[in-house]
This record gives C-alpha cells, structure tokens and sequence, in this order.
C-alpha cells in the first residue's frame, strides 16, 4: 500500500502562525554541518576541550578532597571554581573549536544561499527576510550552544553526580545559573554576529575570510594596540574578547588579565549593532530579486 | 478574474521595468509574453509582493489591495526563472521546507513532498541533492515547490528554460495538465512564443515595459491581418500587383518566380484574386491561406508599437 497519493489532490489545511515558520529554517541550519564531508568529526573535535575536562574531572575524582594543597597548585583545575568550567570555552583552548564552527557554518549561513540564489525561494514564501534570518541564528545559536552552553553544563552535572557528597554541588550552584546565562548570551551573540557577517557576503569563502578577519584580526589588533597604548581595554575591539569577559562576568569569576565588565557589554553590543544594521540594508528583498 | 492590473509602473531606481501597465487575466492558463527584460518578471514580483510598483493599483486573486504580502505568497505558488537551489537539502528536503516555509503543518508538507515529486517524475530522485540534478531535474523541483502548499495561482517564469527538447515537451504537458485537469489558474512568463500558444488560452504582450496587447490568444489571431500565399502563371507580377492593391488587398510583396505574398483584409474573398488574375490573363496556380500564429500577432503589435512610438 503506497503512504502517499500519486495524483494531484486539493489540500485542506490550517496555515501555521508566521512565528513557526522560522523553525524549519532554524532546523535546516543546526543540521548543516553534518551534511558537510566530515562534519560530524569537527563536531566532536570541537568538543575536545571539554572532553579533555570530563576526562580530567574522572581521572581526579576523590583527589580533591584527600588532597587539599591541590587545591592551592592547581586552582585552574578546580571543579569548585568556574575557571573550570569556563576554561574550555572562552580561553585560547575553547577559542579554536569556536573558529572552526563559526567559520566553517554560521558564518556561511546567508552566503551559501545566496551564491546558490536560494533566497529568492525564500523571498517567494510566506516569510520575511527578518523571519528568515532569525531562523539562520536560532539554527547557528543552537549549533554553538550545543558545544559551549550543553557540554559545560554536562560537565557540571558530572561532576556534581561523581563527587562524594552535596560539597561539589554546594560550592557551584552559586554561580552555575550566571555562569550558564553568560555562555548563552556568549553564543547568541556570537551566532548573530557570524550569520550577520555571513549575509554581507557574496560568497561562502568570502564570508568565511571576513568572519576570521572579525574575530581573529579583530583580536591580533587589539593585543597589538593594547601593548601599544599600555591600555588593556583597547583589546575589547575583538568581539570575542568583549564576548568572554561578559561571560566571566555573568559566572562572577575574574581572569588574571581582565578588562572592564561594563566596556566588554559596550563593546559587544556594538560590533552587534554595526554588523546587523549593514545585514539587514543587505537582506532586502530587492536586493536579492532586482537583477 | 484572478489579477486585475491599473496603471502599474515599476522603477528600479531611475530605471522603468514596466510603464503605465493595464491587464485583467482570468482565471486558467495565461501567459505573460515578451523578449528578455520586456519586464515580465517584474510584474510577477510586484504580484508577489516583493517590488513595490511606483504608480497603479494591482488586485490577485479574492485578496483585498493592501493584502500582507506574506498572504499573497502563501496564496501564490511561484517558480522562479533562475537556476537556483536550497545548498545541501535533497528534492524532499526542499520541497517540504518550501511547504512548511508557505505555511503547511510538518506532516501534511512532508506527505506533500513526496506527492509533488512524484506528480513531476522525481520519484525516484528525491533522496538525492538537488545541487547534483540536471538542469531539467531542477526545474522539475522548482515546479514541485511552487505547488507544494497547494496554491489558487501559479507564477511560473520561463519554466522551459534550459531545457532539451523532449523535457521542454514534458514540462509543457505537465503546465498543460496544471491548468486543464488540475483546475490551477496559471500565469507562464516566456519569451518563447510556441510555448505560450501551446498551453494559454489568454496572453498578455509585453515589449520594453509596455503591455502591447491582451487578450484571448484566439481572439488576437482572429483579428490580425489575414494573409495568403498565392502561385501565377501567366500574369506579370508589374501588372497583377496594382490589380490586386485596387481590388481591397493591404499588401501584396512579390517573391519572384509568380509567387505573391498577399495580407488582406477580415471582408476578402479569394473571388477578387482569381478576378483580377483572369483580367490579366494568367491562371492561378495556387491559393493558400497562411494560419496567424501569434508570432505573427506579437511581430505585428511590436511594430505598431514601434511607429506609434
């Protein structure tokens, strides 16, 4: 018995609401790297540096209690503290994961369609360009949450059900709801910067050389400028280090090289401004269809 | 009546794509006729809601003027003329994003899907990445999206482009059975006369922005110049022409060898060529009357428009 009609039929149906069309979008976009050759070994790649954690975290289960200079040695390593958590994700170590997500999806998001001309099919649905880029960062925000706001909290949870008693869970609950909060805004941010960034582009790989441009010339620049000017705020133009500081912030832990909490906020929202103010004169719908 | 235009005009800037544009189509198969850049396109964005006209007024459908365009879209299946495609979806992943995109629940555009594919003959291709199908396979797939949520109207634009000669038929069969079996009013944009004569029974001709005619296809053939082919023997064509001209023929063009190329009027009579052949003293070998293919008909209109212009 065949499950579909062969014939034409009239379709009776009650059409969704505007919102819900911007799921499929979305869901396309969190898929897409796994249709890429390879794309679910970078995935797991990208997880690296928490997996090293988790490892670390099972291999020192018990330590930290019998051993209590450890504590002092290896405060880095510290499941009590949100350096541990945050370590795979906001310094140098989580910096590449998120280049190599960032650069080889989020920001080819817009741009792929466009070289492809598929948004003109877009365009010709019942949606609105704002509709279909909101699908694009809900799709690449639940992509970069997967890796930075999923795996630390799994982390987290790990270590709370491994430890001896209630003492884990005691000294982390405080900060985890900031903490989890940060890395979220972190992500969302970053996600909407890239497919902004993704839908100034023409094309996919000129979209992936601007994207590094952003956020890794951004960041050599900004070290440059900050030994430069002995100012250490003036490195808070890379909206990743802008990004970072706002995640510590929000988990209340305060690196060794810091900057402004306030100005990081600033920063942040600013680059986000910029970057979708130019996105959205460039997701007209005449800029796409009038040839 | 399916699209009432008034007026419309659409500018790009300080470029005109369609000037002073007047039409009512009715509902079945309809084409949109003209050369490349005759602003075809344009109008069927403007319908769509996606080009804002300068000037005029526009009505689609049951759809009041000030219409979401979202509505309209969701109302209106649309096959665009370039080759484009959604990057890393196969032909059941686009068309049932397409489905869900125009507003069908999940499951109905998911079985949807795979009904359209298999009513253009992509059944057997729809696993496959659209990124790899043949151009014909493409536009098969753009049609497919253009029906999924099962739309009042079709807007397809140049749906025979690129393709080979036996998949142009086939394309052409499956417009046809659109707007004959399907009941589906459909508007085909071409700059390609034999379709359009083929599968509409209404056209619109559009030259350079302007609408140079409208109207029923056999209505527009019937009132063009009708037009002979006419073989003599005997009678010099020096002395047959002035004849033929004084008897109420329009144009008579000499080809040589007694061939004569006659446009007369809607009132002639062949009685008038054999009088005024057997006045000089030939015979007529052979009368024929030309069919008015609506080439002829457009030809005529961009000349009309030429020296009116």
């Amino acid at each position: 018995m065949a499950i579909f009609e062969r014939g034409y039929r009239d379709l009776a149906y009650r059409p969704t609401a505007p919102f819900r069309r911007i799921w499929p979008i979305a869901r396309h976009e969190l898929a897409a790297i796994f249709r890429i050759r390879f794309g679910t070994v970078i995935f797991i790649v990208c997880l690296a540096p928490t997996i090293g954690s988790l490892i670390f975290l099972l291999a020192s289960a018990g330590i930290w209690e019998t051993e209590p200079r450890m504590r002092e040695r290896m405060a880095g390593f510290d499941p009590s503290l949100p350096s541990f958590f945050l370590r795979p994700i906001t310094s140098a170590l989580g910096f590449l994961p998120f280049l190599v997500l960032t650069t080889l999806v989020s920001a080819r998001a817009i741009a792929k369609d466009r070289a492809a001309g598929a948004l003109e099919i877009y365009w010709t649905r019942a949606i609105t360009p704002l509709g279909y880029f909101v699908g694009k960062v809900l799709g690449s925000f639940l992509l970069l949450a997967t890796v930075f706001v999923v795996a630390p909290f799994v982390l987290w949870l790990t270590s709370v059900l491994i430890a001896p008693d209630w003492g884990q869970f005691e000294a982390t609950i405080g900060f985890l709801p900031g903490m989890l909060l940060g890395l979220t805004v972190h992500a969302a941010a970053m996600a909407a910067l890239a497919v902004g960034v993704s839908a100034l582009a023409s094309t996919p790989n000129m979209a992936s050389i601007a994207w590094l441009f952003v956020v890794v010339g951004t960041g050599f620049v900004g070290q440059v400028l900050r030994r430069m000017l002995a100012e250490p705020w003036v490195a808070l133009i890379s909206p990743w280090s802008a990004a970072a500081r706002v995640v510590d912030w929000f988990a209340g832990w305060t690196p060794v090289v810091s900057y402004p909490p306030a100005a990081a906020g600033v920063a942040l929202a600013a680059a986000l401004a910029a970057v979708l103010g130019l996105a959205a004169r460039r997701l007209r719908v005449l800029e796409a269809v009038a040839t | 009546m399916s699209i009432e235009l008034s007026g419309v005009t659409i500018a790009y800037g300080t470029q005109v794509a369609v000037a002073d544009a007047s039409f009512v189509l009715p509902r079945g198969a309809v084409g949109l006729l003209g050369r490349n850049g005759a602003g075809k396109t344009s109008i069927l964005r403007a319908l769509l809601g996606l080009v804002r006209p300068a000037a005029g007024t526009m009505r689609i459908l049951d759809l009041p003027q000030d219409a979401d365009p979202r509505e309209v879209r969701r109302r209106v299946g649309y096959m665009p003329e370039r080759d484009c495609w959604i990057p890393g979806l196969n032909g059941f992943e686009t068309v049932a994003l397409a489905g869900q995109l125009s507003g069908l629940p999940e499951r109905q555009a998911f079985r949807r899907a795979h009904e359209v594919l298999w009513l253009v003959g992509l059944e057997e291709q729809r696993y496959r990445a659209v990124a790899g199908y043949s151009t014909g396979m493409r536009q098969k797939v753009k049609l497919a999206t253009a029906l999924v949520h099962d739309p009042d109207l079709l807007f397809l634009d140049e749906p025979t482009n690129g393709l080979d000669p036996g998949g142009r038929v086939e394309m052409l069969d499956l417009i046809g059975r659109m707007a004959n079996e399907l009941g589906k009013s459909v508007v085909l944009s071409s700059h390609i006369l034999q379709d359009v004569e083929r599968t509409c029974g209404h056209v619109v001709l559009m030259e350079r922005g302007k609408v140079l005619a409208s109207g029923a296809v056999g209505e527009l053939t019937r009132h063009a110049r009708r037009a002979f082919d006419l073989v003599v023997e005997g009678c010099p064509a020096e002395r047959l022409v002035p004849a033929l001209t004084a008897d109420g023929v329009l144009a008579v063009t000499d080809r040589g060898s007694g061939r004569l190329a006659l446009e007369v009027g809607e009132s002639f009579s062949p009685a008038v060529v054999f009088g005024a052949v057997q006045a000089c003293g030939g015979v007529v070998r052979r009368l024929v009357e030309q069919r008015r293919s609506l080439e002829d008909v457009f030809l005529g209109a961009v000349r009309a428009g030429a020296e009116v212009g």
